[in-house]
């Protein structure tokens, strides 16, 4: 950046004159301090007297029943709840394998920037139905399945950085292994662009990630400068990483629909533009077809489970200038291209979805269609000129699970909270069909420390308390006693 | 020296270099007053924290623009949003005073995030990790966050295509 922009922002700042506070700027920030102590000891009064409560009831409930070979294994939850602000980490107690990875803008997804960690996403754990939290501290707006990845065996999440893991946040993708806790760093040796993830192959021992370069191209159609990515495979056993496909600027494509890989690892679909292009693991193009303006590569979960057809999504609705009720009212059909040829197939009966964005996440038993719905947050505005992401945390208000089915049935699969705003599943359970499965609540504990802010100052509060009525059955006590007396 | 006389001396001596930084967030001159009061508020509070600490600049900074992020939130649901701006800037880029209008408005349109990390990375120059310590965030979000919001300057404000785009990013 130039000396010309540091001058330009030095010549708006003086053209502010110095603000007018009011006079008493120390005493209001002072009564403000009081109200606060107050606030704070009423409200860890509160909380001692709900943890005394939840306590023995949370002792005396059954332990968690896992699932058992006789219950054919486990599922993902019918239901999912939102993880409390103080709920563990992984690293602090690992869940085992994950059924669903899910964030939003719940106090326990999100936190605070005064003393919590922004950015948070929470993973169920398949086996005991615990919750526990992967942190990002300040990445608020992190997705489940676009920016944080559930390997396609739940054991693991890969990221391109993890609050807690002890790696470096400015190099690499960090995958913490959920039955330990303990997080490894690839491929930072190949420099600070490398790397986000974009999807897990299907085996579990490669990542395709996205790879940011030095160069700068403005768009020739929005005048934006883009710092061009690439799509690379990186091998987590020997941290090779094989660039795909030329650097371009891959940020106008929908983070959803950059690419998706066959069940066979072998081939991937990519998005390169309007274009959907098959290539092979090093990089060779079979095909290219021209999708058009308005359909998409349908999510990592495009091929189907035979791998001979990809889906698409086709939007029927407003593109740009859309006002909430617009976005709400998006009309997505499905489409398949041939997986050997690239041309379009026949649709095959499947319901059309209503909402603002759908992301397949793959295919349930080789027959349904898995795809997450988004809705639109409460104000969402679409403008041509904006920085929007179909599936972004900003633009979304709800998700919701559903699978198709070829018969133009509709099943909904999870519809967590509003707050939960994102969400992977996990690969294998999602190909196996296995959904319905038990739905935990999120235990209060373990806890992460900041539980104590709110709970010692209380449990203080609720000592003094205590003491005081002591006091006073004491001295009703000693009058009464007098009175007899006399 | 008491604790109120320390705090207002602070506030007397940094007063204009704050609202600066306040208006370059906000850009508009009554938010940024606003933003000040409610900063210098907050700082009150935890006065004898912040002086514990050394130098009170790193924490009324931080302060400053989490209170930025927060009140841009809650004005966010009350606020009609335009597809294009309301005033269209002066076609003029090489006038100093039209350029810092066009600068302005510019920035007015970019996400609290985006403006922070322009100012932070170039107005008070600090470097992508004290960026994003203050912004409570990883260097790798200061330099994408950077890369986003010179892009969006640019393509709100093509005319500045010579700031913006003309550069070596660092």
């Amino acid at each position: 950046m130039t000396a010309h922009l540091r001058e330009v922002l030095a010549e708006v700042g003086e053209s502010m004159p110095p603000a007018r506070l009011t006079p008493d700027v120390w005493r209001r920030g002072r009564q403000a301090r009081r109200r606060s102590r107050l606030r704070r000891s009423g409200a860890a009064g509160l909380v001692v007297l709900l943890v005394a409560l939840a306590l023995p009831w949370s002792l005396s409930r059954p332990y968690p029943v896992p699932w058992t070979a006789g219950d054919a294994g486990p599922a993902v939850p019918s239901r999912l709840a939102l993880p409390w602000m103080w709920q563990a980490t992984v690293q602090m107690d690992p869940p085992g394998p994950a059924s669903v990875l899910f964030g939003g803008d719940s106090i326990g997804l999100r936190g605070t920037d005064i003393f919590d960690s922004e950015g948070k996403l929470a993973v169920v754990g398949r086996n005991s139905g615990d919750y526990r939290m992967l942190l990002y501290g300040g990445w608020d707006s992190i997705a489940a399945g676009e920016n944080a990845l559930l390997a396609p065996d739940g054991t693991r999440v890969a990221q391109s950085y993890l609050e807690g893991s002890g790696l470096d946040a400015t190099a690499g993708v960090t995958i913490v292994d959920l039955t330990t806790g303990r997080s490894t760093q690839h491929g930072a040796r190949h420099g600070t662009g490398c790397c986000e993830p974009v999807a897990w192959a299907p085996d579990g021992g490669s990542l395709l990630v996205s790879v940011t370069g030095s160069a700068e191209v403005t768009d020739p159609n929005t005048g934006y400068i883009w710092h061009p990515e690439r799509l690379a495979l990186l091998d987590l056993a020997t941290d090779a990483l094989v660039p795909l496909r030329d650097f371009t600027p891959a940020r106008a494509i929908r983070t959803a629909s950059r690419a998706a890989f066959a069940p066979d690892g072998q081939t991937l679909a990519v998005t390169e533009g309007s274009m959907v292009r098959l290539v092979d693991r090093t990089g060779t193009v079979r095909w290219s077809a021209e999708l058009g303006d308005r359909t998409y590569l349908a999510g990592t979960g495009a091929f189907s489970a035979d791998g001979s057809r990809i889906t698409t999504v086709t939007l029927d609705g407003c593109l740009d200038e859309c006002d909430e009720a617009a976005l709400a009212a998006r009309r997505w059909s499905v489409g398949f291209l041939d997986a050997a040829t690239g041309r379009p197939l026949p649709g095959a009966g499947f319901a059309v979805v209503t909402g603002l964005a759908v992301r397949a996440l793959g295919w349930a038993n080789g027959r349904e269609l898995v795809v997450l719905r988004y809705e639109p947050e409460a104000g969402a505005h679409k403008t041509r000129d904006q920085g929007w992401n179909d599936t972004g945390w900003y633009e979304t208000g709800h998700v919701t699970l559903l699978a198709l089915g070829p018969d133009g049935s509709t099943r909904t699969l999870i519809d967590p909270p509003d707050d939960v705003l994102t969400m992977d599943v996990a690969q294998d359970l999602l190909t196996a069909g296995r959904f319905g499965g038990p739905s935990s609540t999120a235990s209060m504990f373990p806890a992460r420390g900041i539980i104590w802010v709110a709970a010692i100052p209380l449990g203080c509060l609720s000592a003094v308390v205590g003491v005081v009525a002591l006091l006073v059955v004491y001295a009703v006590r000693r009058r009464r006693t007098a009175a007899r007396r006399h | 020296m008491d604790a109120e006389k320390a705090f207002n001396a602070y506030v007397a001596g940094g007063l204009t270099r704050w609202s600066r930084i306040a208006y370059l967030l906000t850009g508009d001159r009554h938010q940024a007053e606003d933003l000040v009061q409610v900063t210098f508020e907050r700082v009150a509070r935890h006065w004898e924290r912040v002086v514990a600490g050394g130098d009170p600049d790193p924490y009324v900074r931080r302060i400053m623009h989490s209170q930025h992020v927060s009140l841009w939130r809650r004005r966010w649901r009350s606020v009609d949003l335009w597809s294009h701006p309301p005033e269209v800037p002066v076609d003029d880029p090489t006038a100093a005073t039209d350029r810092a209008v066009v600068v302005r408005q510019a920035l007015a349109r970019l996400a609290p995030r985006q403006r922070a990390v322009l100012v932070l990375r170039y107005f008070e120059d600090l470097t992508e990790a004290e960026a994003a310590k203050v912004l409570d965030c990883s260097v790798n979000t200061v330099k994408s966050q950077t890369r986003d919001a010179l892009a969006r300057l640019r393509s709100l404000a093509p005319e500045l295509g010579e700031l913006v785009g003309g550069g070596e990013l660092r």
